[in-house]
């Protein structure tokens, strides 16, 4: 076997340097009753040649990867340079560990430098740090560091009702094992987004945190100055969620308007959407949290030498050293795919990130003029959510058309397409339902006007 | 490794404007008007390079890390056995990597017969009732693990305080309880290095614990050889067990932890079954369950298509269900390299792996035994933890070991863990290394230890490691109290 060098002739001399006749003499501290006596039931062991052919095969039964696709809704198939692929296949990154001794781990260190840099300059926040699992995650861990910070008996977090579904459903699933409440901070049923003047409750209990995400999850973009306005007012702490981290490119970022806490997913950033992960959870917070920051975190220092390196620092913090004290059970960091999102933002630099966050909303926009148009003129209950998007946009079906997202869905299959995701919509009336569909630099014009007309008859 | 007397820049500093490095199609279309509202005041300050200069950038970098690819990596409970390159292979298929988490299942039948498959390999393999792949890595898979038997004795009417947690343990575990709102109660280790069964005892007669998390084999390397005891004498309480599957590779093809009565544990797929370490991630880190928690799974699990066809499917109506905790299913590209991994050991293969771990520890141990002081001098599984206890006496600390080894061009193993033996050194040579390189090894510790003996040791071998390599000693402190974290700071 190719992975297992040793020769029976080696593993008797192991064993007779151990003084024991077989290799059951080395674990007599196993109970008999729980060895196993036989091999395992396996399937046979596939060659080289065989395991493509057996994986190839499988991965052709994705036919969903050859179609031209439209789901979004915070995981987005986007294009990124192959030297991405090439240099974090290097060995020296895909086969270290986590640096546990700088000295020799400074390719890693230095880059988790550079990758704190990025995020923090796109986020526009005072510091950032090595990641978190994935965008849910970041968002999770945000409201347990604003509950260490606004200590409460009964603590309470309002979320904007644009978060995306999964989100919320992690959020209450994993809140509720500390004893947090999620409420709603619901939306102005005419914009669909979040204002100070959207928040109803009285809100007599202090919330420890307002969440509101942007662009949310009908792809419309929210303004942080309101969550940031809201939180002073109820001093609680404010959390922004940036749904899709290329929007950074062109949209006010979270530290320009003020925000305690801004996390986001990254996996636009030059990672695969496979299937759901990994991806990347990006964290960022103001100096003065610092130590109730989840995560790794790399400072610049010195070696012997005087010459500049860097190491983990602040690591009092994490699960290692205070155990079961320690700000979060994360021992990870999604290193490779931060490594990833950091050679994207490298190569694609301050005018590429500009670029491809104008082009991606210009798609959008396209579409959203082309079926205002087409739904105007047909007199259908149709409608294209109106206000500010990025790279989705959403259609509204009203009561009438309640069938209408299915059929569509439908006939954009038969064609190839997959059209979009199903989204319900807060109206004053009720939950209609809605198809949310994104945009990215893999559509060109040709697919845009396949789908105007799929969706415009 | 680099050993090159080269300064190493930060990409902002290489940065001249004007240059870049993204390929972006040009736009058919009319370009939209720019943002009305909450358009960006102020451009991110991203570093400006040609493709060249950013290859160079980060190869350079490549060349300050260590790695599997370098040479040994004894890191003990991290499992640093060789990343097969197949696996990135076949995790770099377009069916896999271009497949969005929402696409509708009959688009993506692949995926989940791949997940299908894995669950049931690992639940072979593992001796559990069912796999859930849900948790991003290990910390979360233990998080996952304790809620479920939290929501388990909830439903049993039951909402005890308390879980115990043997000192020797991982640093997650008290803090993935503590999570879920439980109370860590430390339990000692005895003379032998074991959980001690009698303080298990009168620890559980209360009626508050909820359960234990134990590691097995442990940390120190040693089997609980009363794991059934304690299964038992816990479940006979009302409680249940989670074991930490960070070790799991000794028990390949040689023992299941699901038959012992264990009620979950996580996998680490970046130990056990070979996807790649990454410098600190992605992980992966599935949860096995005994049949008493299979209601309480995340949501969706993979099922076959219960209307007989021969497909797959979601299934996220199980009321009963903790809900999810993790986006979609988990470390979806993690797992295609998992699986890839264990088809091509097979039953074989797999019982060779466990069984070549345990015996290349255990000539670790024989062969530095008489220069180093052996925690526990028995027989041990996948490693064996060794200290400076000896070497104390001249004044050589474990510390100055480890930063001596690594210009040996090996890296050191893991130091100061556990926390219960002072002075420790962690030892896990993996499966996949040749018996002449865990001899260079042994020669290297055996050389040092000698070392350690000669009058003025410490200023003759110890002192300024590493001395030949691109980087000498970092100062660690100095990093705490300037708090630098990024260029901004510079």
């Amino acid at each position: 076997m190719r992975y297992l060098p040793l020769s029976a002739e080696e593993r008797k001399e192991i064993l007779d340097l151990c003084g024991v006749d077989d290799f059951q003499g080395l674990i007599q501290a196993i109970p008999d009753e729980l060895r196993l006596k036989g091999l395992l039931d396996l399937p046979p062991a596939l060659s080289e040649p065989e395991l493509m052919e057996h994986l190839e095969s499988l991965a052709n039964k994705n036919t969903g990867a050859w179609m031209q696709s439209h789901l979004g809704q915070g995981v987005y198939d986007h294009t990124w340079p192959s030297v991405i692929d090439q240099i974090t296949n290097r060995g020296e990154f895909l086969t270290a560990y986590t640096p546990y001794q700088p000295e020799v781990s400074q390719g890693t260190l230095h880059a988790i430098f550079e990758f704190q840099s990025v995020i923090s300059e796109i986020l526009g926040m005072e510091i950032a740090n090595a990641s978190l699992y994935d965008g849910a995650t970041s968002v999770l861990e945000a409201v347990l560091m604003a509950a260490r910070t606004r200590p409460q008996n009964n603590p309470i977090v309002y979320v904007a009702e644009g978060i995306y579904a999964n989100t919320r459903k992690i959020l209450e699933s994993c809140l509720a094992d500390q004893g947090i409440e999620v409420r709603t901070w619901k939306a102005d049923p005419q914009t669909l987004t979040c204002t100070q003047a959207s928040f109803q409750d009285s809100a007599e209990e202090r919330p420890v945190a307002f969440v509101l995400q942007s662009p949310n999850r009908w792809g419309l973009i929210e303004d942080w100055n309101e969550v940031t306005a809201l939180s002073e007012k109820h001093n609680a702490r404010s959390i922004a969620y940036v749904g899709h981290a290329l929007s950074m490119g062109l949209f006010q970022s979270p530290g320009n308007a003020g925000i305690d806490i801004a996390v986001s997913e990254g996996q636009s950033l030059g990672i695969p959407v496979g299937f759901g992960g990994p991806h990347l959870g990006l964290f960022a917070c103001k100096r003065a949290d610092i130590r109730q920051m989840p995560g790794r975190l790399v400072g610049l220092t010195e070696d012997a030498r005087g010459q500049r390196a860097f190491c983990v620092t602040l690591s009092t913090r994490e699960q290692h050293i205070r155990r079961e004290k320690a700000t979060s059970n994360i021992c990870s960091n999604q290193n490779l795919m931060a490594l990833r999102a950091l050679m994207y933002l490298t190569l694609m630099g301050p005018e590429g990130l500009t670029r491809i966050a104008r082009d991606c909303r210009s798609l959008a926009y396209y579409v959203r003029s082309a079926l205002q148009k087409k739904f105007v003129e047909s007199k259908r209950e149709l409608q294209v959510l109106d206000g500010e998007v990025f790279n989705e946009i959403t259609i509204l079906a009203g009561q009438k058309e309640s069938l209408w997202v299915d059929e569509k869905i439908a006939q954009a299959q038969e064609l190839g397409i997959l059209v979009g995701l199903e989204v319900e919509i807060p109206k004053q009336s009720g939950f209609v339902r809605g198809l949310n569909i994104a945009f990215t630099e893999r559509h060109r014009k040709i697919h845009l006007d396949k789908l105007i007309e799929l969706l415009g008859a | 490794m680099s050993n090159w007397p080269l300064k190493t820049s930060l990409s902002v500093e290489l940065s001249r404007p004007g240059h870049c490095a993204h390929s972006l199609p040009k736009l058919e279309i009319p370009e939209a008007p720019p943002p009305a509202r909450n358009a960006r005041q102020k451009i991110p300050h991203l570093p400006e390079l040609s493709e060249l200069e950013v290859v160079r950038h980060f190869t350079r970098l490549s060349t300050l890390n260590f790695s599997i690819d370098n040479g040994m990596y004894p890191l003990g409970s991290c499992t640093m056995k060789y990343n097969p390159r197949v696996n990135e292979a076949t995790a770099s298929f377009r069916g896999f990597t271009r497949i969005h988490p929402k696409t509708p299942v009959q688009f993506a039948q692949g995926a989940l017969e791949l997940m299908y498959q894995l669950e049931n390999l690992l639940s072979e393999i593992s001796g559990f009732s069912r796999v859930s792949l849900q948790p991003a890595a290990g910390a979360q898979g233990e998080y996952l693990g304790i809620k479920m038997i939290k929501a388990c004795l909830k439903a049993r009417g039951e909402n005890r305080k308390k879980i115990l947690i043997p000192e020797s343990a991982h640093g997650t575990n008290g803090a993935s309880a503590a999570m879920c709102g439980y109370e860590v109660v430390p339990l000692k280790t005895t003379a032998e290095g074991l959980v001690d069964f009698n303080q298990v005892d009168e620890l559980t007669r209360s009626g508050d614990v909820a359960g234990i998390m134990i590691t097995n084999p442990s940390t120190l390397g040693l089997f609980e050889s009363d794991i059934l005891k304690i299964t038992k004498l816990i479940h006979d309480r009302g409680g249940l067990v989670y074991c930490d599957g960070a070790n799991m590779n000794a028990m390949l093809g040689i023992t299941r932890p699901g038959d012992a009565g264990i009620d979950c544990m996580h996998f680490n797929m970046h130990k056990t079954f070979t996807t790649p370490h990454g410098g600190g991630g992605p992980g992966c880190g599935g949860l096995g369950v005994s049949k008493t928690l299979i209601p309480f799974l995340p949501v969706p699990t993979v099922e076959k298509n219960p209307s007989g066809a021969d497909d797959f499917v979601l299934d996220d109506k199980r009321p009963e269900s903790v809900g999810a905790i993790k986006d979609y299913y988990g470390h979806f590209l993690m797992m295609v390299r998992a699986y890839t991994y264990i088809r091509e050991l097979g039953a074989e293969g797999m019982q060779k792996a466990g069984q070549d771990a345990i015996l290349l520890a255990n000539y670790v141990r024989m062969r530095l035994k008489d220069h180093y002081e052996v925690a526990f001098d028995k027989p041990c599984m996948h490693e064996v933890v060794i200290s400076d206890k000896r070497q104390q006496k001249n004044g050589i600390k474990t510390l100055d070991i480890a930063k001596r080894i690594i210009d040996e061009g090996i890296h050191p193993p893991t130091i100061y863990f556990p926390l219960i033996i002072p002075g420790a050194m962690m030892i896990e040579p993996t499966e996949t290394e040749s018996l002449r390189a865990v001899e260079k090894f042994c020669q290297v510790m055996i050389q040092i230890a000698e070392e350690a003996k000669e009058e003025n040791a410490y200023e003759k071998h110890f002192a300024g490691r590493p001395r030949h390599m691109a980087y000498a000693k970092v100062n660690e402190t100095l990093a705490a109290r300037q708090l630098k974290l990024s260029w901004k700071d510079l």
